[in-house]
């Protein structure tokens, strides 16, 4: 017979494909329903004020409208990590957009003239807008109660201080380190706030029905994760919430954990009956939902003549916004990966995330790491520069390789960090950096090539966990029961591959349906790249185990002992004399023996994974001998051409090599690389959110805030390098943020071997570039 | 969703003033909608009646009138006038302007008339039209009424357009000279960007060079001062003191998209390219 | 100000009221239940909404339900037929062109509406054709290739049809 052709490594036609081509996918926005009402929210015109009043009364009593909800309606508290922010503004409103009343009406018209009828007074209060003012212990407090909030034990507010976090590395000896150093470079680096800007706004429908129950439909990376938090602060029994999960039209953090959604739950208890939806404009999609928060930092480092590094001090300051529920642990996670990819015997990391009266920073594709990387790897080029050695080789010496530490002073294994810098430099074409690029002949333009490194973990708690169910009907096709959410990055195709793989089924013949907490397979979230090695490894295991009661019937059913049983391609066969064969349907359900007596009964794998192992950090060092899942490594590349008149930067060439463990399908990996070089070409080069003195967002809108079009692409350069991870599936992690972290430092230091000028905050807008190359 | 208007289809000219009379302030003209659309969805307008011109006999029209140039219906989508013949042989400038407009989708909707209407400084086609010494045709209560180019934007948003009164028809006289243009458009992104400084230059085979600048001053404006140092040099140097002339006549202002001093050295920057490229193009169409 | 519409929508002529402030979007969307063009932005810089009137490419959100009035639009729901998914859908699906799929459906038809008017283009016209249509997932690299592709085997269809007559 044929030899069997692995799924795994093929790069199978996504599963979601003809459904996403021919307009059928339906996301969350594209559900209707009978009765459905229209929901909209008044948010506050002032980025700190104190609320004197909110009078709605008037909106309640236009005809249309179905309820009217204020913060004092519903003050429950929410949040992941940190439990510091409620759906509506109660006594202050902390940023300027922040819902302050919520309308639900027959109409989008009629919500919308409700709103206009709500009355509110402000007290405005002095706005903290820097992060560097903030700290300061006369700064104005954004929440003078923090230290009544409840949090994980893993987070570190400081009482009566705007910083909700402190997250502390100390390893080695610092100040020894630094005596030994022959040289010490210390800079600073700013990165602003930035939106996700999925294509899709955040969209949800809840309904609140006769018998008490909440399901709400939505636009989200975390429906299990929305239930946990919605059942915490409302004290509801977890069956009383559904969360249904249709394709999600990007995500990219941005709609993890609980966002929009909870406006619409009072509205909801109000309108009982009534399925109601709200769909974020796009205005409210830049300002309202998630951002990535800002950060200011220092970092100071410490060389030996020699190139190896000795000592590094790091300090991060991060712009969390009005609520930081969820960026405290950005700021945890950037603070433990403060090494980046290298081996540095003394540390001292301080990462502290800051409330600001601006926009809610949270989750965003890289979860700090494209931030404190935008600093380290830039400070690794200037470091070999001023030793006089090529960026490569400098990296190539300090690089964390097999019994390295890193920030938390765990001792590493199987790093495959120096293979992608190594592929990285051969695919671009790397020379030894000998002074300034070289003018283009007949212009004013100068190319020249960067390099940048990047490592990142999964930051998720340690009983982050998955499981799935795979169910086989008695036509041969399967259903695979999983919560990991599509949200394009191509989950449901690899978790199709994995199962189909292990069960001896056609890719083809496996199905998998929206997210529904009811009766779904529990998942954490859909965050952290962890999804094919996290969930993969319980499709993995299920679909195992589902193989191996279709043996065991087929065992009885042939008469053969189950060895020589296998399952190939929804064929169930017997390896011995491979004509008796039956298609897996046939023992679905059970094997009828030849007496006609049943046997077994339906097939149904189950599989779960947690990963193990992991240890607490210790809350004053940091240190742990295994603080996280695993570790991605990766390297970019890029080539850029700069016109020296204009300061405008071309990226020309970008190539781009990943360690993903193992390659399930290298179409979707491609792509995912290749939307995460654009992504970072964007932020590098074009995305600010830009506020005014008083804290309103200047550019809530595609006009003024730029992302990069197909007319900014990049010839793409993808390799992958595969050192198995012990536990992920085939030896696969995660890469998926991964893929635009090192893109803005590596134009950045293209930048500088183009003209010796560095941009230290990011974006590199033409006229940023240019204000700096007149500095020189 | 955009909040309730009434939408008024014009049949003739005279209709159409006639509505805008009567609506008066709450009153909005309509061609392509790409900009007042867009306005009404930001809640930066609220219409009470919209008026679309798209129905008048003319106003998508394009017409060569023998000696008397091209007369451009004001409602013209610009991919149309784009694509048009005429337009890329004779008035190439225009052409390549308008392309740089928004997008494949939006060009097929924008119009030549709603784009000088808007009045907006960054206005891509204005340039061009400056450079070819446009006529704008209008019609508004007293009937019709010809405005030159150079006098029909008064600033940021405003025109020389009575009240009732809209743009019918764009026309471009007759080159007599052979010519060559050049529309250079600085974005923060390559496609689908405002221009951040837009420098026009038009070539004659007379010698002459025509130059225009876009968003850096109230209005489009004509730099007839850097186009006179050009009259009879062309050299490097007369073209660095055209491009230092030029940054000396704009005003620009600092805004989100970029600072005042970034748009006067930009305005050099690309003055000087524009004005070498125009006349590089101009002596290889003469070989 | 309600208006009566007659509007051919994807082959069948459609009658309907609506109001005036009715975006073609929010008519097809709502009123037709074609819920493939999206609303990215609302402001014509996505072109997620996009879909074809009279073969032109525009932003459903940015012209008048009743401007469509005797018009014929397309939108992705008519591509293709009950034997199959149209070329062009068919190479976004081959390479793979697409991952969160919210910006695929206008993708889809200004592609579509570049190969009608234009065959054969060179990879920068592609990117020009789509340089109005977002894509936050992609880099759009595939979905440029996937165009091509498109290109390429209309073109073969057409010859192996010429060569056959
Ligand atoms: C995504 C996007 C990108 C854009 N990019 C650019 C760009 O790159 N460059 C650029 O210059 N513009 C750009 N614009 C703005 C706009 O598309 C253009 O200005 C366009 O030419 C406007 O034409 P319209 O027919 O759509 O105008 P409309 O929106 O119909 O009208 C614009 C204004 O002019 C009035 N008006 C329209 N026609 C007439 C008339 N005949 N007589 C009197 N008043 C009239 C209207 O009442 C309204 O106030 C962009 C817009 C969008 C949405
Ligand atoms: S929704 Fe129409 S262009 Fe974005
Ligand atoms: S595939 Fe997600 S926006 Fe294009």
């Amino acid at each position: 017979m044929a030899a069997k052709t692995s799924y795994i490594g093929a790069g199978v036609v996504r599963n979601d494909a003809r459904e996403k081509v021919t307009g059928t996918a339906r996301y969350a926005g594209d559900l209707k329903f009978d009765r459905m009402l229209y929901a909209k929210l008044l948010r506050s015109k002032y980025a700190h004020a104190r609320l004197v009043r909110v009078d709605a009364s008037k909106a309640a009593k236009l005809p249309g409208v179905k309820a009217v909800v204020t913060g004092k309606d519903f003050p429950y508290r929410m949040g992941l990590y940190l439990v510091d922010r409620t759906p509506y503004a109660v006594d202050k409103v902390r940023y300027y957009g922040e819902p302050v009343a919520g309308v639900a009406a027959i109409s989008p018209e009629i919500a919308e003239e409700a709103l206009s009828l709500i009355e509110v007074e402000y007290e405005e209060l002095p706005p903290v807008l820097d992060v560097l003012e903030a700290i300061k212990p006369e700064s104005p407090l954004v929440h003078p109660n923090l230290h009544e909030y409840e949090h994980v034990p893993a987070i570190f507010p400081v009482p009566h201080t705007n910083i909700s976090n402190h997250f502390k590395i100390r390893k080695g000896d610092v100040e020894k380190g630094f005596a030994e150093a022959d040289l010490i470079v210390e800079d600073t680096y700013y990165v602003p706030q930035i939106q996700h800007s999925p294509l899709e706004p955040h969209a949800a429908i809840a309904l609140y029905d006769r018998e008490g129950k909440l399901t709400i439909w939505a636009s989200s990376q975390s429906p299990f994760a929305m239930r946990k938090i919605l059942s915490q602060s409302l004290k509801w029994p977890m069956h009383k919430i559904r969360v249904i999960g249709p394709y999600v039209g990007g995500g990219f953090g941005g709609k993890a954990g609980l966002n929009v959604e909870a406006t619409l739950v009072p509205l909801a208890m109000k309108a009982r009956g009534y399925p109601m939806k709200l769909v974020c404009t796009r205005e409210e999609e830049f300002r309202d939902t998630f951002v990535r928060q800002g950060m200011w930092c220092r970092l100071k480092t410490g060389v030996k003549r020699n190139g190896r590094i000795t000592a590094q001090e790091f300090e991060m300051y991060w712009d969390g916004g009005a609520y930081t529920e969820y960026g405290v642990n950005v700021t945890r996670a950037a603070g433990y990966s403060s090494a980046g990819v290298y081996d540095i015997p003394n540390m001292k990391t301080d990462s502290y995330c800051v409330y600001t009266n601006k926009p809610v920073g949270g989750p965003l594709r890289g979860f700090g790491h494209g931030e404190n990387h935008w600093a380290i790897e830039q400070h690794m080029d200037q470091i070999a520069h001023r030793l006089g050695m090529d960026p490569v080789e400098f990296r190539m010496i300090n690089l964390q390789r097999e019994g390295s530490t890193n920030a938390t002073g765990q001792v590493l294994h199987n790093v495959g960090i120096g293979k992608c810098l190594e592929e990285t430099a051969r695919l671009i074409g790397w020379t030894k950096v000998t002074g300034p690029g070289k003018i283009e002949p007949g212009t004013k333009k100068v190319r020249a090539k960067g390099i940048a490194c990047m490592t990142k973990a999964p930051a998720m708690p340690n009983d982050a966990a998955s499981t799935a169910i795979v169910k086989l009907n008695d036509d041969g096709t399967v259903v695979l029961n999983i919560s990991a959410q599509e949200l394009g990055q191509g989950a449901f195709t690899v978790l199709a591959q994995i199962c189909a793989e292990e069960l001896g089924v056609r890719y083809e013949d496996i199905r998998i349906y929206p997210v529904d907490t009811d009766h779904g397979a529990y998942e954490w979230q859909t965050v952290a790249s962890r999804i094919t090695y996290s969930c993969g490894r319980a499709v993995m295991e299920a679909a195992r185990d589902a193989k191996r009661q279709l043996i065991d019937h087929a065992s009885r059913y042939f008469g053969v002992p189950a060895e020589d049983v296998d399952v190939v391609d929804g064929e169930v066969f017997v390896k011995s004399n491979p004509s008796r064969r039956v298609p897996v349907g046939t023992l679905a359900l059970g094997a009828t023996l030849p007496d006609f007596s049943g046997y077994g009964g339906p097939v149904v794998g189950r599989g779960k994974f947690i990963p193990e192992g992991i240890v607490a950090m210790d809350a004053e060092t940091g240190q742990s001998p295994k603080p996280v899942a695993n570790w991605t490594y990766g390297a970019q590349a890029v080539e850029i051409e700069l016109d020296l008149e204009t300061g405008r930067i071309d990226v020309k060439k970008v190539a781009a090599v990943y360690d993903a463990g193992r390659v399930i399908n290298p179409v979707t990996a491609t792509s995912q690389v290749e939307g995460g070089v654009v992504q970072g070409l964007s932020i590098g080069l074009f995305e600010e959110m830009k506020f005014d003195e008083r804290g309103k967002l200047l550019n809530p809108s595609y006009v003024d805030y730029k992302i990069a079009t197909a007319a900014e692409i990049p010839e793409m350069l993808v390799g992958f390098v595969e050192v198995p991870q012990e536990d992920g599936p085939y030896g696969a992690r995660g890469i998926g943020e991964h893929v635009m972290v090192p893109t803005p430092p590596a134009i950045a230091n293209a930048l500088f071997h183009a003209v010796g000028v560095r941009v230290k905050r990011l974006p590199m807008t033409s006229e940023n570039v240019y204000w700096a190359l007149r500095q020189k | 969703m955009l909040l309730p208007f009434d939408y008024v289809r014009a049949r003739s000219r005279e209709e159409a003033v006639d509505l805008a009379l009567r609506a008066g302030a709450g009153g909005r003209f309509l061609a392509g909608g790409t900009d007042l659309l867009v306005r009404i969805h930001d809640r930066q307008l609220r219409p009470k009646v919209v008026i679309d011109l798209k129905g008048i006999e003319g106003m998508q029209a394009i017409n060569s009138c023998d000696g008397e140039g091209l007369v451009v219906g004001a409602a013209t989508p610009l991919n149309r006038l784009i694509r048009d013949e005429l337009v890329r042989s004779r008035y190439g400038l225009l052409a390549e302007a308008a392309h740089t407009v928004g997008s494949v989708q939006i060009r097929n909707r924008a119009s030549l008339g709603g784009n000088i209407s808007n009045a907006s400084p960054a206005a891509d086609t204005a340039p061009a039209l400056l450079l070819y010494e446009a006529e704008i045709l209008t019609w508004g209560p007293s009937g019709g009424r010809k405005i030159l180019i150079g006098e029909f934007f008064k600033g940021p948003g405003a025109t020389a357009l009575g009240e009732g009164e809209f743009v019918f028809k764009v026309r471009l006289p007759i080159l007599k000279e052979r010519s060559f243009g050049v529309y250079l458009k600085l974005g923060r992104t390559r496609a689908v960007d405002l221009a951040i400084v837009s420098v026009a230059a038009l070539a004659l085979e007379g010698g002459e060079v025509r130059l225009a600048l876009g968003a850096v001053a109230p209005t489009p404006i004509r730099v007839r001062e850097a186009e006179a140092i050009l009259r009879n040099r062309k050299d490097k140097e007369a073209i660095k003191e055209a491009a230092a002339a030029a940054r000396r006549l704009a005003a620009p202002i600092s805004d989100i998209r970029a600072s005042r001093e970034y748009r006067l050295e930009m305005t050099e920057v690309l003055t000087a390219r524009a004005i070498e490229q125009a006349l590089a193009g101009l002596a290889a169409r003469a070989r | 100000m309600i208006h009566n519409i007659r509007v051919k929508v994807n082959g069948e002529w459609v009658e309907a009221c609506v109001p005036s402030h009715r975006r073609l979007l929010d008519f097809l969307r709502e009123d037709l239940d074609l819920i493939g063009a999206k609303e990215g932005c609302g402001g014509g810089e996505c072109g997620a909404c996009t879909v074809l009137v009279n073969g032109e490419p525009i932003n459903a959100c940015l012209m008048l339900a009743v401007e469509a009035d005797g018009a014929d639009v397309l939108t992705v729901e008519g591509l293709g037929d009950a034997d199959g998914l149209d070329p062009v859908q068919e190479a976004f699906v081959e390479n793979s062109a697409l991952q969160c799929g919210y910006c695929i459906p206008g993708m889809i038809m200004s592609a579509k509406a570049l190969l009608v008017r234009n065959p054969s283009p060179t990879r920068e016209e592609v990117v020009e054709a789509i340089s109005g249509n977002l894509c936050r997932c992609t880099g759009y690299a595939r979905i440029v290739d996937a165009i091509m592709q498109a290109a390429e085997a209309a073109r073969a269809a057409e010859s192996s049809k010429v060569g056959g007559e």
